[in-house]
């Protein structure tokens, strides 16, 4: 029961900052307050809500989209509207349930249409209900229009007090200054009313919600003060008064919400007002002469427009980036869009693996300086080097001399044999097979246009066979030197077509391990470079197991705080209709998702509450190699909004589409190769800096045995939770 | 104008001998090896001038180097490999701690060992036990410590099923396995049976009892072992084994421990040809363990931790011991034979090795046949019964090579001292890793009772005993 007053409660408060793009529960308030400004248009536009959401409700539409507001907020804009526009009667109300009824078919009609564009629906369906109802009331009702003027000072009755005079002389002085004012007021405009309080409310609440949105709405509305300044009109004038409110949303949706904000979004927020004011102008006289008023069309128009445009792209630019899922606010979308671009930039669908066991060398990488050039440049070889960086043993003059020759090869990743050749003799060393380059080749098929080629391979060592299924790192031949090779290596490339040494594919290595100088780093995604030592992540069967989290399995902790004071949480594990699996937190409401691919575990999102002991595991085991070698690091950045200091944050989020000074850094380091062991413990961090001044650490602290996660023990510099599993379900 | 200060050129006496001429006989040829110098650019004769004849000299670039030959060996050929370094081999802490900082756990095989890995910082479950000794007090502590106990025998076995209820945990084992892998001699006293069928009886016996944790299979098939093929025979043994664990009890072992008893180049005695030329390298042993377990049917995706506990060929190449001539002497049928200052206390492994044996200063292509003999009044110190070397004289030094493994630990006091052990590190400074001993140090654990004192104390001088003035009773 609770639950469904929840949910209602939701999806009536939702759709007001959706008006906004915005979440925001305070903002929603705000709203909330500001349309009962006039209590009959904000009943009316609770009545359009209501209509909307039920009749979602009973017609069987997404519950998550009824609680988001998404069905709501166009109704509710209509009813305020109307609400506003008339004078007070029932029958004005009636028309309202009915018009909102209309409006949500819209709404779905919109949705659905759009949709397949990947377009929004915006207050498309709000404008098409509107003039109907409009039309319908004014020449059929034949209600009379409104002239009603809201005072609300009088009205509240509280303006005794000396603080809110101070606060009432501050507002009549600023509707002195017409720049100012007319901010204020093009805000308020959005819900029908014309008032500097409601305006400067509604601008607090877009600043609460969002900084970026708040910055957006006065360049969206100081350039369009500034064209039609230019033009020689004013944004007062009754035709314009349009343009002001149609600039704010507009800069918002462009500049912040459907592009991730950058200096690019906001640069084309200005070059866009110009257009946006002659379509506003424009689609004022079309609309004059139908005796009907523009409202939001021309925001509608041209963003939609853009957004379309946008879509057609053949070359994304790199400033221009759409927002591909949205989060709900500008700041989210834009921290987890660099974010998600720094971590996972040069993520591909196959994880390829190394091709050999142990630690190997680039001897070539790609775009070498002796063979991997034009066509071929993308392409390593690998040789094994010894301490003192010799490839051979004792004299070098024999290929049994040289440490790779003969050594395994295993296949990079799952495939078929496609092609083998064999019978090439090796080289003596020095000596190249000019004739036949590439020597002894597997060319293994992962997909119809992906394949990895291994070439030099030593004659007759093949252990599969043409038509053969391999297994990533299953043996597939030996390292040799036949061909072009005047010293035993291994040639390995990545290509999209079938033949013998085609053209060469730019393709990253899945996970590995960096062994240069002295310290291991693990690499995800990234292209070997030359003269690095590199080895794969040997799996840990202990790691591995643990972090096979299935749909439906539990984890249940018992945390004690400095007081001894115990508490017992429990997480499910949940994959959802989309394949993205989290752990979900019931009683804090919160979910870390989380990914297992190949030889890693790592978290990529985070929602919920900060003060969850979810949120501390999800900090904690961000990124986990499931394979450890003595002194593996493991390094990785976590999105701004997800650790960074409220306050600080609030100032990064100003100025974050330019600059992020600030970072929040994650390490891990396992202290020991854990071979065989059957408790693993490691430490990790996550360390948030500016300017590369530490201002926040969070250090923690993970043990692993043979029940899955043991204990994790949280230190944040004032409090230390020890977090026991007492239960993990398999 | 710079003086040139001539060393004086070495004085060789004289020798007689038959010339062979024309082409190479089964006599070989002529010798010609040169003086070995310097050990790691430091020279011999100051080694032998401040630190004393003889002298272990240790070359910690030699032993790291051997060391990460094996594991490239190994690594570049199977995907999880553990070295754990077997403590009977060289026991100084100094050698020691160099394997452990690159990697290697400790392999022991008594007590003494085991506290001395702990000593060394090794953890617990770093620690392989071997060996058919283990008191209870010794298993206890093992299993407190997490460390791999390595069965050897039925009664060792009822024993941990003993006293594992105690602890909370169920200790950490796994068997020995000895096997006919081809050689001889087959090694059969160290742990249960392959093929009479008492290692599968040793295995279910643990895994049935519920009260140990199975760990893994160990084998050891001897020492100095020539052949890299017993290897394969074993490695394929004890893959049958998991390969039948998994079978019928559904686990996946976690390690097979290939044990030790790879050959270093030393040449065993009577062996016709050099041992650098017929000892197998790492990379043959390597080849044939890890092809004989990837060929295995053992479930790819869950492959066991390979164990090996290899010590003599990772130290013996990295230790040396210069010793100087102290005469020379003619037998009573002709043969020559010269004395040396160190003998079979010092260089235990001359019962089995010829080492090689090199004079450290400048010498003439001449050489005759000698025989070495040590310092000991004691007619078994014998280190070589024969042996072809340039014509030496008293003081001369020379450079046993080949010698860091086991000699250090089963080294004799016996009429002598022992001398002192250096090592040289990677920058080429020498440290002192053991002190040569002392009378007091030799001393020191004796107990002398009372009646038993020095003469003179008995003759009416007042003696202490526990820092009191005790009467003597003198009439006797």
């Amino acid at each position: 029961m609770t639950a469904r007053i929840k949910n209602i409660t939701e999806s009536i408060f939702n759709s007001y900052p959706v008006i906004f793009f915005s979440e925001s529960k305070l903002f929603a308030a705000i709203l909330f307050i500001v349309s009962f400004f006039d209590y009959y248009a904000g009943l009316g536009g609770l009545i359009g809500l209501l209509t909307a959401n039920i009749t979602a409700y009973y017609l069987g539409f997404d519950r998550y989209k009824i609680r988001k507001g998404y069905y709501g907020f166009n109704s509710l804009i209509l009813g305020i509207g109307i609400a506003m526009e008339f004078d007070q009667s029932y029958t004005i109300l009636w028309a309202v349930v009915f018009a909102s009824m209309l409006v949500l078919f819209f709404t779905v009609a919109f949705e659905a249409s759009l949709g397949k564009n990947y377009l929004p629906f915006l207050s498309v369906p709000f404008l098409f209900g509107f003039w109907a109802l409009q039309l319908f009331i004014r020449n059929i009702l034949q209600v009379p229009l409104s002239i009603r003027e809201i005072n609300y000072f009088s009205e509240l009755g509280f303006v005794n007090s000396d603080y809110l005079k101070y606060i009432f002389s501050w507002v009549s002085s600023v509707q002195n200054n017409d720049v100012i004012r007319l901010y204020f007021e093009s805000l308020s405009a959005i819900f029908f009313q014309k008032s500097v309080i409601t305006g400067l409310l509604i601008s607090l609440g877009l600043l609460i919600s969002s900084r970026i949105s708040f910055t957006l709405s006065i360049i969206g509305y100081a350039s369009a003060y500034l064209v039609l300044n230019y033009l020689g009109l004013s944004i007062a004038g009754y035709d314009y008064s349009f343009v002001g409110f149609n600039s704010i949303l507009f800069a918002i949706a462009v500049g912040g919400y459907f592009i991730i904000p950058s200096r690019s979004s906001y640069t084309w927020v200005i070059l866009l007002t110009p257009i946006m004011v002659i379509v506003s102008l424009a689609l004022g006289y079309i609309f004059k002469s139908m005796n009907l008023m523009i409202y939001s069309l021309p925001f509608n128009f041209v963003v939609l427009l853009f957004l379309y445009v946008l879509k057609l792209r053949i070359f994304k630019s790199k400033g221009l980036s759409e927002t591909v899922i949205q989060q709900g606010s500008p700041e989210r979308n834009l921290y987890s869009f660099l974010n998600n671009n720094y971590r996972f930039k040069n993520n591909q669908y196959f994880s390829l693996k190394l091709p050999f066991y142990g630690q190997w060398n680039v001897s070539q990488g790609h775009n070498g300086k002796l063979t991997h050039k034009d066509k071929w440049k993308y392409a390593w070889d690998f040789v094994i080097k010894d301490n003192e960086g010799k490839t051979y043993k004792d004299y070098g003059n024999i290929l049994e001399d040289y440490y790779c020759y003969n050594k395994a090869v295993l296949a990079p990743a799952d495939g078929i044999v496609h092609d083998i050749t064999d019978g090439i003799p090796d080289n003596r060393i020095t000596q190249v097979n000019l004739e036949q380059n590439w020597g002894n080749i597997i060319i293994i098929k992962h997909s119809d246009i992906f394949y990895t080629q291994l070439s030099h391979l030593k004659q007759g060592s093949f252990r599969v066979k043409k038509g053969e299924f391999v297994k990533a790192g299953q043996i597939i031949a030996s390292c040799g030197s036949s061909g072009r090779s005047p010293e035993p290596h291994l040639h390995f490339q990545v290509q999209s077509t079938s033949g013998t040494g085609t053209q060469t594919l730019e393709y990253p290595i899945g996970h590995y391990v960096l062994n240069n100088n002295g310290y291991s780093l693990l690499k995800s995604f990234e292209r070997p470079l030359e003269n690095d030592f590199i080895s794969n992540v040997e799996m840990n069967s202990l790691l591995n197991k643990t972090f096979e989290l299935k749909p439906g399995d539990v984890l249940r902790f018992e945390t004690e705080d400095r007081k001894k004071k115990k508490r017992e949480i429990e997480w499910v594990v949940v994959t959802d209709i989309y394949n993205y699996s989290y752990l979900w937190c019931k009683k804090s409401n919160s979910f870390a998702y989380f990914r297992k691919n190949g030889s890693i575990f790592y978290f990529y999102h985070f929602k919920g509450s900060k003060r969850s002991l979810l949120y501390y595991f999800f900090l904690a085991l961000y990124k986990v190699p499931l394979g450890c070698t003595n002194n593996l690091q493991t390094n990785d950045s976590i999105a701004a909004d997800l650790f960074m200091n409220k306050i600080v944050l609030f100032f990064q989020d100003f100025i974050a589409p330019f600059k992020i000074f600030n970072r929040s850094d994650f390490n891990l380091q396992f202290n020991d190769g854990f071979v065989n062991h059957d408790e693993i413990k490691f430490e990790s961090s996550v360390t948030n800096s500016i300017f590369g001044l530490n201002i926040k650490k969070y250090n923690f602290e993970t043990t692993i045995n043979p029940a899955g996660i043991n204990k994790f023990c949280v230190n944040t510099g004032n409090k230390t939770i020890k977090a026991l599993c007492i239960e993990q379900q398999q | 104008m710079e003086n040139y200060n001539m060393e004086k050129l070495n004085f060789e006496r004289p020798i007689i001998r038959k010339i062979n001429t024309g082409i190479s006989n089964k006599f070989g040829m002529k010798t010609e090896f040169e003086p070995i110098k310097h050990i790691d650019n430091v020279g011999v004769k100051g080694l032998a001038a401040e630190y004393g004849s003889p002298v272990f000299v240790l070359s910690e670039k030699t032993m790291r180097r051997t060391f990460n030959d094996a594991k490239r060996a190994f690594d570049t050929r199977y995907p999880k490999v553990q070295f754990s370094w077997s403590y009977k081999t060289n026991y100084l802490n100094a050698v020691c701690n160099v394997f452990h900082s690159e990697g290697s756990w400790a392999e022991v095989v008594s007590r003494f060992e085991y506290d001395k890995a702990i000593a060394n910082g090794v953890p617990g479950n770093k620690i392989i036990f071997n060996g058919p000794d283990k008191t209870d007090d010794d298993l206890n502590t093992a299993i407190k410590n997490d460390s791999f106990i390595h069965i050897d025998h039925f009664d060792e076995l009822y024993k941990l099923i003993e006293l594992a209820p105690k602890h909370h945990k169920k200790p950490k084992v796994a068997i020995r396995v000895n096997m006919d892998t081809g050689i001889y001699p087959m090694w059969d006293r160290f742990g249960f049976n392959y093929e009479n069928g008492e290692a599968w009886e040793a295995i279910s016996k643990i895994i049935i009892s519920n009260k140990l944790e199975f760990t893994g299979l160990h084998t050891h098939i001897g020492t100095f072992i020539l052949s890299a093929s017993a290897y394969a025979i074993a490695a394929s043994k004890l893959a049958e084994l998991a390969v039948r664990i998994k079978l019928k009890f559904h686990k996946d072992i976690s390690y097979i421990d290939m044990g030790g008893g790879f050959a270093s180049s030393n040449t065993l005695k009577g062996s016709y040809l050099m041992g650098i030329d017929t000892s197998p390298s790492f990379d043959d042993y390597a080849e044939a363990i890890t092809t004989a377990l990837i060929n295995s049917d053992i479930d790819p995706d869950n492959m066991p931790l390979l164990i090996l506990e290899t010590g003599r060929a990772l130290i013996d190449d990295a230790g040396s011991l210069i010793g100087s001539v102290v005469a020379n002497k003619k037998l009573s049928d002709g043969r020559k034979a010269t004395i040396m200052d160190f003998g079979v206390n010092l260089l235990f492994t001359s019962f089995w090795y010829d080492h090689k044996i090199t004079p450290a200063q400048d010498f003439s292509h001449h050489s005759e046949t000698t025989t070495l003999y040590g310092p000991l009044c004691m007619n078994i110190d014998q280190i070589r019964e024969s042996i072809s070397l340039p014509p030496l004289k008293r003081g001369d030094l020379v450079v046993v090579s080949k010698v860091g493994a086991y000699n250090m630990t089963q080294w004799m006091q016996f009429i002598m001292m022992r001398p002192k052990v250096v090592l040289i590190d990677k920058k080429g400074e020498v440290h002192i890793i053991r002190h040569n001993e002392t009378r007091e140090f030799v001393e020191s654990l004796e107990e002398v009772p009372l009646h038993l004192k020095k003469a003179k104390d008995v003759n009416g001088n007042k003696h202490k005993h526990n820092g009191k003035p005790v009467e003597i009773d003198s009439k006797n």
